[in-house]
């Protein structure tokens, strides 16, 4: 062992972690070399002037301001906590707060018919919805019947329900026709029918608020469809002509779709609920009557869809 | 470790803090006093390694520190000498000093030093060597 090799082996020998083997050879190498046991031995002073340094003391109040220093960062974190939860606490509070909401949902539509009865109600088809078509011309004729006919309806049955609140041709026909004497409104009656979908609908609503006699347009049918229903029928050839005294035999108005009646078309119906039976009996006549969705319950006025087969 | 009494007592009031802080965190894992060590050697080295501190004003505290004894001429040289020490310690590398402060004036083991610093046992070896043996030459004027 040279002295390098022995002089880093001092600092393991003051701690005494030397290995035996380490031991006796550092022993062996102090022996004999002078220098290296003198500086071993200011080495060993060295470690023993650390020891014996006194620990430091905390001065006086050292305590009492650290204590005080805790107290006025707890308060200070006491408000942070309020204002940041931490989220091992808000994630389980917010899961909490949406099952809440869901169960409350949940019972409240369960508690409450209206809502309940919301979603049964069938969307409108929107394919069922015919767009006005500038001035069809098959549709005049049943709508000019509608009003007509009404006296001859049973006494007990209500009034059929005139088509949805939307421009019609018809209606602007029939309107146009008992407004004959009035230039003024002719020509805007005529004006509405040239003007576009949109245009017209304006146009359509001043005409009805000028007419004498116009239908109550809450009569109308109106929203979505009451019943939906599939009918096979059993001679497409007369179904047409068949339906329409169907209809007009129960007191219903027959909502023109823009086309003739036949395989592929969707027939809108509007009538009361009490001349629904025989409608659907007469329907059952027609050919075999699928109902595939039906409102839970009817309001006076249904609106029904009957798609053919 | 950090030469200043008032940095130091700045740095001993943030332990405390910070213990009180994070008490609740302490799983038991190492033993308190070895987490208490390695708060305040990290808050010390984050100190002398920030260089916001005061130029130097510790050598006067450290020369400062003395005990009277009853013989003047004894107390004046252990005065000297610990004056000489404390000195010698804190012109020591802030990493020597910390290993040194932490076997030497504290008493821990290796194995703690190693917990509290998260240094390699060998690093902890070589700079407790290192430190002595610079301790060492600092104070040949003293030693016999």
């Amino acid at each position: 062992m040279n002295c390098d090799e022995a002089r880093t082996l001092f600092s393991a020998r003051a701690d005494d972690l030397l290995t035996p083997q380490e031991r006796i050879s550092l022993g062996a190498h102090l022996q004999d070399c002078a220098e290296c046991r003198r500086e071993w031995e200011r080495f060993e002073q060295t470690v023993g002037l650390l020891r014996a340094v006194e620990e430091a003391r905390a001065p006086a109040g050292f305590a009492r301001r650290v204590v005080d220093a805790a107290a006025r960062e707890s308060g200070r974190r006491r408000i942070l906590r309020r204002l940041f939860v931490p989220l091992r606490v808000k994630l389980p509070l917010e899961a909490a707060a949406v099952v809440l909401v869901s169960t409350l949902v949940v019972l409240l539509v369960r508690q409450t018919p209206e809502l309940q009865r919301a979603p049964e109600v069938v969307p409108r088809p929107s394919i069922v919805v015919p767009a006005p078509v500038p001035a069809p011309k098959p549709a005049e004729p049943k709508q000019t019947q509608a009003p007509t006919e009404a006296p001859s309806r049973e006494p007990g049955a209500p009034a059929p329900a005139p088509p949805a609140a939307r421009p019609e041709p018809g209606a602007i026909a029939t309107l146009e026709s008992s407004r004959e004497d009035d230039p003024l409104k002719k020509k805007e009656a005529e004006r509405a029918a040239q003007e576009p979908a949109v245009g017209r609908a304006d146009a359509s609503r001043r005409a009805l608020k000028a007419a004498p006699a116009p239908p109550p347009l809450e009569s109308r049918a109106r929203g979505p469809f009451h019943l939906v229903g599939l009918l096979r029928p059993i001679d497409p050839a007369t179904l047409e002509a068949r339906l329409t005294d169907l209809v007009k035999l129960v007191g219903g108005t027959l909502v023109p779709g823009g086309g003739p009646i036949g395989a592929g078309s969707i027939v809108e119906i509007a009538l009361s609920r009490d001349a629904y039976p025989r409608l659907e009996a007469g329907l059952r006549q027609l050919g075999d009557l699928t109902v595939e969705t039906q409102a839970r319950s009817f309001p006076e006025q249904l609106r029904i869809a009957i798609r053919i087969d | 470790m950090l030469g200043d009494r008032a940095e130091a007592e700045e740095i001993a009031q943030e332990v405390f803090l910070r213990v009180h802080r994070s008490v609740r965190d302490f799983r038991g894992e190492a033993k308190l006093s070895t987490w208490l060590y390695a708060i305040t050697s990290r808050l010390c080295l984050d100190r002398l390694h920030s260089g916001a501190r005061a130029p130097h004003a510790g050598e006067t505290e450290l020369s400062s520190i003395a005990d009277p004894g009853p013989n003047p001429g004894v107390t004046l040289e252990a005065s000297e000498l610990e004056a000489a020490l404390h000195r010698a310690i804190a012109e020591l590398d802030d990493d020597h000093r910390m290993v040194i402060v932490l076997r030497d004036l504290h008493g821990l083991s290796y194995e703690e030093i190693v917990a509290a610093l998260k240094l390699p046992l060998g690093t902890v070896r070589s700079r407790l060597h290192r430190g002595r043996m610079a301790l060492k030459s600092r104070l040949k004027s003293f030693l016999r």
